[in-house]
Protein backbone atom coordinates (compact mmCIF):
# COMPACT_ATOMS: atom_id res chain seq x y z
CA UNK A 1 0.00 0.00 0.00
CA UNK A 2 1.37 3.43 -0.62
CA UNK A 3 2.27 6.10 1.40
CA UNK A 4 -0.62 8.58 0.98
CA UNK A 5 -3.14 5.14 1.25
CA UNK A 6 -1.55 4.61 4.66
CA UNK A 7 -1.89 8.10 5.90
CA UNK A 8 -5.30 8.43 4.62
CA UNK A 9 -6.37 4.99 6.62
CA UNK A 10 -4.19 6.35 9.44
CA UNK A 11 -5.95 10.29 9.54
CA UNK A 12 -9.30 8.13 9.40
CA UNK A 13 -8.66 5.81 12.32
CA UNK A 14 -7.39 9.24 14.01
CA UNK A 15 -10.70 11.22 13.18
CA UNK A 16 -12.77 8.01 14.03
CA UNK A 17 -11.11 7.60 17.46
CA UNK A 18 -10.62 11.38 18.05
CA UNK A 19 -13.71 12.83 16.63
CA UNK A 20 -10.57 15.19 14.88
CA UNK A 21 -10.21 17.11 18.19
CA UNK A 22 -7.53 19.47 18.02
CA UNK A 23 -5.20 17.38 19.92
CA UNK A 24 -1.85 15.51 19.29
CA UNK A 25 -2.20 12.03 19.06
CA UNK A 26 -0.92 9.28 18.02
CA UNK A 27 -2.54 5.79 16.37
CA UNK A 28 -1.53 2.32 15.46
CA UNK A 29 -4.01 0.05 14.08
CA UNK A 30 -4.10 -3.65 12.20
CA UNK A 31 -6.81 -4.85 10.64
CA UNK A 32 -8.04 -7.96 8.81
CA UNK A 33 -11.99 -6.81 8.46
CA UNK A 34 -14.45 -5.17 6.61
CA UNK A 35 -14.23 -2.50 8.41
CA UNK A 36 -16.66 1.28 7.74
CA UNK A 37 -15.84 3.93 9.94
CA UNK A 38 -17.08 7.27 9.42
CA UNK A 39 -14.88 10.48 9.87
CA UNK A 40 -15.44 13.65 11.72
CA UNK A 41 -16.14 15.32 8.59
CA UNK A 42 -19.23 12.64 7.65
CA UNK A 43 -16.68 10.51 4.68
CA UNK A 44 -17.07 7.27 5.57
CA UNK A 45 -13.91 5.27 5.03
CA UNK A 46 -14.44 1.67 4.13
CA UNK A 47 -11.67 -1.57 3.64
CA UNK A 48 -11.65 -4.53 3.45
CA UNK A 49 -9.04 -6.73 3.97
CA UNK A 50 -5.55 -6.67 5.41
CA UNK A 51 -4.31 -2.83 6.49
CA UNK A 52 -2.06 -1.80 8.82
CA UNK A 53 -1.00 1.99 10.20
CA UNK A 54 0.64 3.93 12.66
CA UNK A 55 0.57 7.70 12.75
CA UNK A 56 1.08 10.91 14.64
CA UNK A 57 -0.98 13.80 14.27
CA UNK A 58 -0.02 17.06 15.53
CA UNK A 59 -3.27 19.90 15.03
CA UNK A 60 -2.34 23.12 13.38
CA UNK A 61 -4.49 25.89 12.76
CA UNK A 62 -6.54 26.88 9.82
CA UNK A 63 -4.92 29.30 7.38
CA UNK A 64 -1.84 30.40 9.63
CA UNK A 65 1.71 29.85 8.57
CA UNK A 66 4.48 29.20 11.36
CA UNK A 67 6.92 32.37 11.86
CA UNK A 68 9.75 33.33 13.34
CA UNK A 69 7.64 33.32 17.15
CA UNK A 70 4.24 31.39 16.07
CA UNK A 71 4.86 28.17 15.91
CA UNK A 72 2.14 25.41 14.58
CA UNK A 73 2.63 23.07 17.65
CA UNK A 74 5.61 22.59 19.67
CA UNK A 75 6.21 18.82 20.08
CA UNK A 76 9.97 16.93 21.18
CA UNK A 77 9.20 13.54 21.47
CA UNK A 78 10.65 9.90 21.01
CA UNK A 79 8.55 6.88 19.44
CA UNK A 80 9.08 3.27 20.01
CA UNK A 81 6.78 0.47 17.89
CA UNK A 82 6.86 -3.03 18.24
CA UNK A 83 4.24 -4.67 16.80
CA UNK A 84 3.21 -7.99 15.88
CA UNK A 85 -0.11 -9.66 14.65
CA UNK A 86 -2.53 -9.02 17.73
CA UNK A 87 -4.49 -11.92 17.25
CA UNK A 88 -1.85 -14.91 17.35
CA UNK A 89 1.62 -13.20 19.05
CA UNK A 90 2.52 -13.42 22.74
CA UNK A 91 4.15 -10.05 22.25
CA UNK A 92 1.47 -8.05 19.90
CA UNK A 93 2.24 -4.25 20.69
CA UNK A 94 4.71 -3.03 23.17
CA UNK A 95 4.82 1.09 22.71
CA UNK A 96 7.45 3.43 24.46
CA UNK A 97 6.78 6.79 24.56
CA UNK A 98 8.29 10.46 25.06
CA UNK A 99 6.81 13.33 24.63
CA UNK A 100 7.20 16.99 25.95
CA UNK A 101 4.38 19.14 24.37
CA UNK A 102 3.64 23.12 24.11
CA UNK A 103 5.22 24.78 27.00
CA UNK A 104 7.03 21.89 27.63
CA UNK A 105 8.42 21.18 24.69
CA UNK A 106 9.54 24.68 23.89
CA UNK A 107 10.99 24.68 27.78
CA UNK A 108 13.00 21.04 26.79
CA UNK A 109 14.06 22.54 23.65
CA UNK A 110 16.45 24.89 25.91
CA UNK A 111 17.46 22.29 28.14
CA UNK A 112 20.75 20.74 27.77
CA UNK A 113 20.10 17.44 29.45
CA UNK A 114 16.95 16.96 27.32
CA UNK A 115 18.63 18.33 23.84
CA UNK A 116 21.13 15.92 24.89
CA UNK A 117 18.91 12.94 26.22
CA UNK A 118 16.62 13.63 22.45
CA UNK A 119 19.94 14.11 20.52
CA UNK A 120 21.00 10.85 21.51
CA UNK A 121 17.86 9.35 21.05
CA UNK A 122 17.52 10.67 17.47
CA UNK A 123 21.16 9.01 17.17
CA UNK A 124 19.61 5.69 18.12
CA UNK A 125 16.66 5.97 15.18
CA UNK A 126 19.28 6.68 13.08
CA UNK A 127 21.49 3.61 14.19
CA UNK A 128 18.56 1.24 13.98
CA UNK A 129 17.65 2.74 10.28
CA UNK A 130 21.30 2.23 8.87
CA UNK A 131 21.21 -1.45 10.89
CA UNK A 132 18.45 -2.77 11.75
CA UNK A 133 19.73 -5.60 13.65
CA UNK A 134 19.75 -3.94 17.32
CA UNK A 135 17.08 -4.85 19.84
CA UNK A 136 14.85 -2.78 21.86
CA UNK A 137 16.86 -4.01 24.78
CA UNK A 138 20.38 -2.56 23.06
CA UNK A 139 18.88 0.69 22.33
CA UNK A 140 17.63 0.81 26.27
CA UNK A 141 20.94 0.12 27.05
CA UNK A 142 22.59 2.71 25.26
CA UNK A 143 20.03 5.36 26.22
CA UNK A 144 21.05 4.11 30.05
CA UNK A 145 24.74 4.97 29.45
CA UNK A 146 23.42 8.24 28.45
CA UNK A 147 22.12 8.33 32.19
CA UNK A 148 25.53 7.74 33.25
CA UNK B 1 -33.74 -14.27 23.52
CA UNK B 2 -31.28 -16.05 25.70
CA UNK B 3 -28.45 -15.29 22.80
CA UNK B 4 -29.36 -11.82 23.23
CA UNK B 5 -29.06 -11.70 27.08
CA UNK B 6 -25.77 -13.05 27.09
CA UNK B 7 -24.44 -10.37 25.09
CA UNK B 8 -22.68 -7.43 26.67
CA UNK B 9 -22.52 -3.65 25.67
CA UNK B 10 -20.82 -0.68 27.19
CA UNK B 11 -22.11 3.47 27.88
CA UNK B 12 -19.63 5.56 28.80
CA UNK B 13 -19.30 8.75 29.55
CA UNK B 14 -16.10 11.66 30.57
CA UNK B 15 -15.71 10.35 33.52
CA UNK B 16 -17.81 6.72 33.43
CA UNK B 17 -17.96 3.39 31.55
CA UNK B 18 -21.08 1.49 32.23
CA UNK B 19 -20.80 -2.57 31.33
CA UNK B 20 -23.97 -4.10 30.84
CA UNK B 21 -23.90 -8.02 30.28
CA UNK B 22 -21.30 -10.75 31.08
CA UNK B 23 -17.66 -9.46 30.70
CA UNK B 24 -14.26 -10.01 32.68
CA UNK B 25 -12.41 -6.94 33.75
CA UNK B 26 -9.50 -6.01 35.67
CA UNK B 27 -8.00 -2.97 37.04
CA UNK B 28 -4.39 -1.53 38.00
CA UNK B 29 -4.99 1.72 40.16
CA UNK B 30 -3.30 4.74 40.05
CA UNK B 31 -0.39 4.55 42.65
CA UNK B 32 2.89 3.69 42.55
CA UNK B 33 4.74 4.13 39.48
CA UNK B 34 1.62 3.03 37.04
CA UNK B 35 -1.26 4.32 35.73
CA UNK B 36 -5.61 4.32 36.19
CA UNK B 37 -5.67 1.44 34.01
CA UNK B 38 -9.26 -0.95 32.95
CA UNK B 39 -8.87 -3.91 30.90
CA UNK B 40 -12.51 -4.99 29.80
CA UNK B 41 -12.90 -8.71 27.92
CA UNK B 42 -16.32 -8.93 26.50
CA UNK B 43 -18.07 -12.01 24.37
CA UNK B 44 -21.30 -12.54 23.38
CA UNK B 45 -24.06 -13.55 21.02
CA UNK B 46 -26.11 -11.21 18.67
CA UNK B 47 -29.03 -11.43 16.36
CA UNK B 48 -32.25 -12.48 15.68
CA UNK B 49 -31.83 -16.10 15.01
CA UNK B 50 -31.28 -17.94 12.23
CA UNK B 51 -34.12 -16.85 10.01
CA UNK B 52 -33.28 -13.24 10.38
CA UNK B 53 -29.84 -11.22 10.33
CA UNK B 54 -28.41 -14.76 11.53
CA UNK B 55 -25.88 -15.29 14.67
CA UNK B 56 -22.60 -13.33 14.99
CA UNK B 57 -20.03 -13.76 17.61
CA UNK B 58 -17.51 -11.82 19.12
CA UNK B 59 -14.81 -10.88 21.29
CA UNK B 60 -13.58 -7.74 22.36
CA UNK B 61 -10.76 -6.38 24.98
CA UNK B 62 -10.34 -2.77 25.39
CA UNK B 63 -7.85 -1.28 27.63
CA UNK B 64 -8.24 2.14 28.64
CA UNK B 65 -5.72 4.38 30.85
CA UNK B 66 -5.48 7.92 32.29
CA UNK B 67 -2.05 9.04 33.45
CA UNK B 68 -0.77 9.41 36.63
CA UNK B 69 0.25 12.87 37.44
CA UNK B 70 3.15 13.11 39.17
CA UNK B 71 2.72 16.13 41.16
CA UNK B 72 -0.49 14.15 42.75
CA UNK B 73 -0.33 12.67 45.78
CA UNK B 74 -1.15 9.13 46.32
CA UNK B 75 -4.96 8.70 47.90
CA UNK B 76 -5.34 6.93 50.82
CA UNK B 77 -5.74 3.17 50.66
CA UNK B 78 -4.27 2.65 47.03
CA UNK B 79 -2.42 -0.74 47.08
CA UNK B 80 -0.28 0.34 44.05
CA UNK B 81 -0.56 -2.95 42.34
CA UNK B 82 -2.13 -5.24 44.45
CA UNK B 83 -4.70 -7.23 41.92
CA UNK B 84 -4.14 -5.67 39.11
CA UNK B 85 -3.82 -9.10 37.89
CA UNK B 86 -6.16 -10.62 38.46
CA UNK B 87 -9.23 -10.84 36.63
CA UNK B 88 -12.79 -10.60 37.77
CA UNK B 89 -16.15 -11.58 36.40
CA UNK B 90 -19.46 -9.68 36.57
CA UNK B 91 -22.68 -11.01 34.94
CA UNK B 92 -25.08 -8.57 34.88
CA UNK B 93 -23.95 -4.68 35.44
CA UNK B 94 -19.94 -2.78 36.69
CA UNK B 95 -19.18 0.63 36.33
CA UNK B 96 -15.80 2.09 36.04
CA UNK B 97 -15.61 5.65 37.24
CA UNK B 98 -12.18 7.74 36.55
CA UNK B 99 -11.88 11.56 36.96
CA UNK B 100 -10.99 12.09 33.53
CA UNK B 101 -11.37 10.80 30.14
CA UNK B 102 -8.59 8.21 28.89
CA UNK B 103 -5.74 9.73 27.03
CA UNK B 104 -5.13 6.37 26.10
CA UNK B 105 -7.15 3.51 24.44
CA UNK B 106 -6.85 0.05 23.18
CA UNK B 107 -9.24 -2.32 21.07
CA UNK B 108 -9.06 -5.45 20.16
CA UNK B 109 -12.13 -7.05 18.42
CA UNK B 110 -12.63 -10.88 16.65
CA UNK B 111 -15.94 -10.57 15.03
CA UNK B 112 -18.46 -8.03 14.79
CA UNK B 113 -18.61 -4.62 16.05
CA UNK B 114 -20.88 -1.53 16.03
CA UNK B 115 -19.66 1.22 17.66
CA UNK B 116 -20.37 5.55 18.16
CA UNK B 117 -19.38 7.75 20.14
CA UNK B 118 -16.87 10.14 20.75
CA UNK B 119 -14.22 7.47 20.91
CA UNK B 120 -15.02 5.46 17.96
CA UNK B 121 -17.72 5.28 15.24
CA UNK B 122 -17.18 2.33 13.02
CA UNK B 123 -18.87 -0.77 11.99
CA UNK B 124 -16.65 -4.02 11.27
CA UNK B 125 -16.75 -7.85 10.28
CA UNK B 126 -13.09 -9.51 10.96
CA UNK B 127 -10.45 -8.61 13.38
CA UNK B 128 -9.64 -5.15 14.27
CA UNK B 129 -6.62 -3.83 16.63
CA UNK B 130 -6.41 -0.41 16.90
CA UNK B 131 -4.65 2.35 19.54
CA UNK B 132 -4.71 5.80 20.27
CA UNK B 133 -2.80 7.88 22.38
CA UNK B 134 -3.91 11.38 23.22
CA UNK B 135 -0.55 13.32 25.05
CA UNK B 136 -1.74 16.12 27.30
CA UNK B 137 -1.08 19.91 26.38
CA UNK B 138 2.21 21.55 28.17
CA UNK B 139 3.24 18.89 29.68
CA UNK B 140 6.10 15.85 29.79
CA UNK B 141 4.31 12.64 28.93
CA UNK B 142 6.18 9.09 29.76
CA UNK B 143 4.46 5.89 28.23
CA UNK B 144 5.21 2.39 28.68
CA UNK B 145 2.85 -0.08 27.44
CA UNK B 146 3.34 -4.10 26.79
CA UNK B 147 -0.02 -6.01 25.83
CA UNK B 148 1.16 -8.97 27.15
CA UNK B 149 0.37 -6.57 30.59
CA UNK B 150 -1.83 -3.57 30.18
CA UNK B 151 -2.49 -3.15 33.59
CA UNK B 152 1.15 -2.83 34.18
CA UNK B 153 1.59 -0.17 31.76
CA UNK B 154 3.53 3.69 33.30
CA UNK B 155 1.76 6.54 31.92
CA UNK B 156 3.11 9.23 33.71
CA UNK B 157 2.73 13.39 32.98
CA UNK B 158 3.99 16.50 34.14
CA UNK B 159 2.37 19.55 33.56
CA UNK B 160 4.57 22.58 33.23
CA UNK B 161 2.03 24.66 34.41
CA UNK B 162 1.79 23.29 37.64
CA UNK B 163 3.35 25.16 40.80
CA UNK B 164 5.84 22.47 41.48
CA UNK B 165 7.26 21.58 38.17
CA UNK B 166 9.45 18.64 38.56
CA UNK B 167 12.92 18.36 38.18
CA UNK B 168 14.36 17.07 35.20
CA UNK B 169 16.34 14.87 36.97
CA UNK B 170 13.00 13.07 37.83
CA UNK B 171 11.24 12.57 34.40
CA UNK B 172 14.58 11.62 32.94
CA UNK B 173 14.51 8.79 35.55
CA UNK B 174 11.08 7.68 34.54
CA UNK B 175 11.77 8.33 31.33
CA UNK B 176 14.73 5.69 31.48
CA UNK B 177 13.47 3.47 34.06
Amino acid sequence: MRGWQHAAVGVALCCALAGCAKTLAFTTATKFALDVSQQADKNVDVSLGYDRAELAVIPAPDNTDAGDHADTYSVLGTFFVHYDNPFVTSDPLRLNQFFATGAAARTAAQSPRFRTYFGHSAGVIEDNRANPTPTFTEDLNKLKELKK
Amino acid sequence: MLLLLASSCAIRTTTADHYVGPMFYRRGTPCRDGADVTEVVADGWGGRGRSRVGRVARIIERVAATPRDAAASCPPGASGDGDRRRWHFSALYVRFDRREPPRFVHRSVIGTQAVAGAEASALSVGAVSATILLPPPDAYCSFHYDASDPTGMRFTVWNVRGENPASEEEILKEVNP
